[in-house]
């Protein structure tokens, strides 16, 4: 120590030290408490400075760092009950500081002679309490030994501004610990977030498949029609054969004629029970494929050709370019399966019954129209039917999420759903970019 | 005397195979590949059996069945059909159906048509 500064150099170069800190800003209580007390001892010439702090329930104080100069050691964790030192705290907690010369016979610090100023031969003490927004969190003890010292008023004013240098770094821990606080929780909504965001994917991906199921089951007995239709040819041609084998009347060019018709009708079963086992597996996580879109509008058309001829709709496919699509060909299947559905239902009643596809495609979209002999969707309802639930079908005809699940679908393969109101008829549009060979 | 059947189906090589197995038990087999063909030949020829398929392009089976009780209240109608579909089978019922025979079977095909023609031409001659 340079003992060429007087007190007052000393007490401004010290402050002056402590407020370039940066560990008192960065909050860091610590390290900021050892050098405030290892300066403090230095510049008040003392042996012993020491941080308290209250504990939880603020009946006590625990040493949070103690710096004794003699032995350069640092040591924390004794505690002071405040109901053992009663004077001391009652003074502590209305005055700036406590400058007792005498601390053997002075009436705050009295009470700590036996336990601890006379085994520790401390003779005088200069204390301050730490405030944070007016209330005492602790004190600073600056403890004299082996002689007595007078404690001037500059002496005290020193330590007064080191508690003010304390307090900034509370607060400034407090801030950081907002800040840290408030980090979390935003990690934690982000976290919350993706739950819920995948939590509502599950229920798309649930809410998909018990549409798609609910449209197999409709269309259950046309499928069993386009199973039954073809194996009662072959049950037939095979009894024709039979009898024309047993009278004679067989001839090889018969036999060849009728091999191919039920092998060509054997064929037309394994298409639709592929198409079935295609469209009814769960798709929801398939990769995207590279298809053909006219592929996949054959795919669909083959599960539901015969609900066109029941229902008496006359299909158009009007294919102006084909297109690759990327995509999961079973969603999009069963996209243009719930719109074709849905034209079905509200064509019942028209005279004029047909469903168009047509499809589009360039460079940046692939585009499949659906237009219905209907007369387009009112403007009232067409704001509405995109929504879940949302059905003008009588009960029991239809859920509602018909489509909804078709935005969906189109949505989760980056596209856009609309309806086109310019069209005198209804038409449904499904716009996908053009990402072939991207992604 | 065995009577005049009439086939409707719009599968034609069912169609064809229903009209070779069928041909020995009626005098006469008319076939049609709809029910508008099928309501002409009706009309125009008697017929004492109808076999007919239930869902066909342009009339469909239960509209042919309307149309044909319209003009005839008796004639023996059987629908054979890959829907086996129990509330077409109840309308059907009220409108008078001879018998409902699910493909692809066809065991009972033969007894039913038998059935239906001698049970056909039994009416038939009871008007004349």
């Amino acid at each position: 120590m340079k003992t060429t500064l007087s007190p007052e150099q000393l007490y401004t170069k010290t402050l002056l030290q402590l407020s370039r800190l940066s560990e008192i800003d960065d909050g860091k209580l610590e390290e900021a408490f050892q050098t405030i007390t290892e300066l403090t001892t230095e510049a008040l010439g003392v042996e012993r400075a020491s941080i308290w702090l209250y504990d939880d329930k603020q009946t006590a104080i625990i040493c949070s760092n103690l710096y004794e100069a003699e032995t350069k050691n640092h040591s924390s964790g004794l505690k002071l009950e405040e109901k053992d030192f009663p004077a001391y705290f009652k003074y502590m907690r209305e005055e700036r500081t406590l400058p007792a010369d005498n601390a053997l016979t002075d009436p705050c610090t009295i009470e700590f002679k036996d336990v601890y100023l006379n085994p520790l031969n401390i003779k005088s003490m200069l204390d301050a309490p730490i405030r944070v927004r007016g209330k005492m969190v602790g004190v600073i003890c600056c403890e004299k030994r082996h002689e007595f010292k007078e404690w001037t008023l500059n002496d005290q004013i020193f330590i007064g501004n080191i508690t003010d240098i304390i307090s900034r770094s509370f607060l400034a821990k407090e801030r950081l610990d907002a800040l840290a606080a408030l980090a979390e929780m935003n990690t934690n909504l982000e976290k919350i977030l993706e739950e819920r965001t995948a939590e509502l994917e599950n229920q798309r991906v649930i809410t998909a498949n018990s549409s798609k199921m609910a449209i197999l089951g409709e269309m259950a007995s046309s499928i069993a029609h386009e199973i039954n239709n073809p194996l009662g040819i072959i049950v037939g041609s095979i009894q024709v054969m039979k009898i024309m084998e047993k009278s004679g009347s067989m001839t090889p060019e018969i036999r060849e004629k009728k091999y191919s018709e039920i092998q060509a009708t054997s064929l037309r079963i394994e298409k639709i029970i592929r198409g079935l086992r295609f469209f009814a597996r769960d798709s929801s996580h398939d990769d995207l494929v590279s298809t053909r879109v006219s592929q996949i509008i054959d795919d669909t058309i083959n599960l539901c050709n015969q609900k066109f001829v029941n229902r008496k709709v006359e299909l158009r496919i009007k294919a102006v370019e084909d297109a690759e699509l990327f995509c999961q060909p079973v969603s999009i299947s069963q996209a243009i399966l719930n719109l074709l559905s849905n034209s079905m239902d509200a064509i019942e009643h028209l005279d004029e019954k047909w469903i168009e596809i047509e499809t589009r495609a360039n460079s940046q979209a692939t585009i499949i129209r659906i237009t219905d002999s209907g007369h387009g969707i009112p403007t009232e309802i067409a704001d509405k039917i995109m929504m879940p639930f949302y059905t003008t079908k009588g009960v029991g005809k239809g859920t509602g999420l018909g489509l909804s699940i078709v935005k969906g679908i189109v949505e989760h393969h980056k596209g856009t759903f609309e309806i086109d109101r310019k069209n005198p008829h209804t038409s449904f549009v499904l716009t996908f970019p053009g990402y072939k060979n991207e992604r | 005397m065995k009577g005049n059947l009439l086939i409707v189906d719009d599968e034609p090589i069912l169609l064809s195979n229903l009209e070779y197995l069928l041909q020995s038990s009626a005098d006469k087999v008319f076939v049609a590949a709809n029910g508008a063909e099928a309501l002409e030949i009706f009309k125009s020829n008697d017929i004492h059996c109808i076999i007919c398929d239930v869902s066909m392009p342009v009339m469909d089976g239960m509209e042919f069945l309307r149309a044909v009780r319209k003009c005839d209240a008796t004639v023996p109608f059987i629908f054979y059909t890959g829907h086996g579909s129990e509330i077409l089978m109840n309308e059907a019922k009220t409108l008078g159906i001879f018998g409902f025979l699910n493909k692809p079977l066809m065991e009972r095909l033969f007894e039913i048509v038998r059935d239906g023609l001698m049970k056909g031409l039994e009416l038939f001659k009871s008007r004349v």
